[in-house]
């Protein structure tokens, strides 16, 4: 009964569209930056995630998990157990050598990206 | 007043109301459900539920606070839905505003059980009634998503519904699937949903305009409606007719001695077995609900949830018509049972027309009668001649 002109349903489209490829740039950029986050040191789950978001880099906080369990398996980072005052003990994320020359190569691909982008912005 | 339960969760000690219990509980079991399939899924799983302790210990009130639904609802906000944990959101209900995915579907309990369990979307419930939103629902179909799309559209739970579609066409001889693939076959998948399947959660924060396909749509709702009035009508009259050819024992599907040779006769195996799990269920589901609501109010269980209990109703309502109209079983008994033939009675079927039986059984009886009558007979003779010769006798004594 109430539609929206035409105009409007497409500027909506237009702004999911634009969300969408953020969405997937950020999906991309986390690996990244979580190994970023852990060469400097070791952190907790919280830590990590409060960093983030400082970054406005993560939003749903679920999807940590899965990603940290998954470098986990590829033997990228590990983590050990910290006993703590206020509970029980929790896992303390720490870097791996592996990691850290995963990162390396991380870094150039950043670079690369980075030049790429810059060179069909200019010409 | 709610109740109140101690959880734990990742090894910490929370008090939460039941409201709360519920919705959480759904939600966790929604996130191991999900992963479970993964690599180290289980251990993902519990890490989430550490981070669910740790924001419950942030959100509660401080101290000795109590976890509330709301508190519950940060929660979810935050942690997000376990399709875009997994990656399998599209971004507009995993980026674009933090926190669209709400959570509500996993508060399940009411304190109003006449809504549906979509309380918090009962505007959207409302807006599609005026005929917008009947279509069927491709993304969450059993077999073609009709049910789905009726549930969407009258609101309630899915699964209720599918549960009341196979109860219906059980009872009324198969016609719900006659019905069901009416209206497969009618109703039009959601033109929406094919575009962005990820949107079931969140379709109330960015809907755009619904495609309303006007005259087709009335037209084939009215269609698929009428089908299905008829042939519940159809059903349901069949069902009465046969109910009033009696009823007394059910569940025999071989002769039976009744004493005084009569013996009983009924050719019905299969539905003496329909009738008799009807009424196991009958006096079963009623027991079993008390006894849960027994355990639930000394506190061992949580109680049942409205969505249990509704679907635990409807087959109850079920097995009593079942119950009620399954057997038919016609017998006349003779009046005298010491002059007794052997007399067969069978079961009188629907389809077999009903006079004819019943002429024999009556033919049988009148035979019967005239024996007793000439039985009668003879003893009053031989009463009357009794009875002469005794007052012979007392003539003689006499003189």
């Amino acid at each position: 009964m109430h539609h929206r002109t035409i105009k409007q349903t497409s500027d909506k489209q237009n702004e999911m569209n634009i969300e969408n490829a953020k969405s997937q740039m950020r999906k991309g950029m986390l690996e990244y930056c979580v190994l970023l986050l852990l060469k400097h040191q070791p952190f907790y789950a919280s830590d990590i995630i409060q960093r983030l978001k400082d970054a406005k880099l993560l939003v749903v906080e679920g999807t940590l998990y899965p990603l940290l369990t998954r470098l986990k398996n590829d033997g990228l980072l590990t983590y050990e157990w910290q006993e703590s005052p206020q509970g029980p003990p929790r896992k303390y994320y720490i870097i791996s050598q592996a990691g850290i020359d995963f990162l390396e190569g991380l870094n150039a691909v950043w670079l690369e990206l980075n030049q790429t982008v810059d060179y069909l912005k200019n010409n | 007043m709610k109740k109140n339960f101690t959880v734990n969760i990742s090894n910490r000690l929370f008090q939460i109301d039941e409201d709360a219990y519920n919705m959480l509980q759904n939600y966790i079991n929604a996130i191991h459900n999900k992963l479970k399939y993964q690599q180290c899924g289980e251990e993902t799983a519990n890490d989430i539920e550490e981070r669910i302790a740790e924001i419950l210990n942030e959100v509660k009130t401080p101290g000795n606070g109590i976890v509330t639904i709301d508190n519950v609802r940060e929660v979810i906000r935050r942690v997000g839905s376990p399709e875009q944990l997994c990656g399998e959101s599209t971004a507009t209900s995993d980026e674009r505003v933090e926190g669209t995915f709400t959570g509500e579907e996993y508060n399940t309990t009411q304190e109003d059980n006449t809504h549906s369990y979509q309380q918090e979307s009962s505007d959207y419930l409302f807006s599609n009634l005026k005929g917008k939103r009947f279509y069927r629902n491709p993304n969450d179909k059993i077999i073609a998503g009709v049910m789905s799309g009726l549930a969407r559209y009258f609101g309630g739970d899915v699964t209720l519904w599918r549960l009341a579609a196979v109860v219906f066409s059980l009872i009324f001889i198969g016609t719900g699937l006659i019905a069901y693939l009416a209206l497969a076959l009618i109703i039009p998948e959601d033109p929406e949903l094919k575009k962005n399947p990820s949107q079931e959660g969140v379709k109330s924060a960015n809907d755009p305009a619904p495609v309303v396909k006007h005259g087709c749509m009335a037209t084939f709702f009215k269609f698929a409606f009428i089908i299905i009035l008829i042939l519940v009508l159809a059903s349901f009259i069949s069902s009465i007719l046969t109910f009033f050819g009696f009823l007394t024992l059910p569940f025999f599907s071989e002769p039976l001695d009744l004493g005084d040779g009569v013996t009983l006769n009924v050719y019905s195996g299969v539905r003496n077995t329909i009738r008799l799990i009807s009424f196991v269920l009958l006096v079963g589901i009623p027991i079993y609900m008390h006894q849960q609501n027994k355990k639930a109010r000394l506190g061992s269980i949580p109680p049942m949830t409205s969505k249990k209990k509704n679907i635990l109703i409807i087959i109850w309502i079920c097995m009593l018509f079942t119950f009620l109209f399954t057997p038919k079983i016609n017998y006349n008994f003779q009046r005298n049972h010491f002059i007794s033939p052997k007399i067969t009675i069978t079961q009188q079927d629907s389809n077999n027309p009903a006079p004819s039986s019943d002429n024999t059984a009556e033919d049988e009886l009148d035979k019967v009668e005239d024996e007793f009558d000439k039985a009668e007979k003879q003893i009053d003779e031989a009463t009357q001649q009794i009875d002469k010769a005794q007052a012979d006798i007392d003539n003689a004594t006499i003189e």
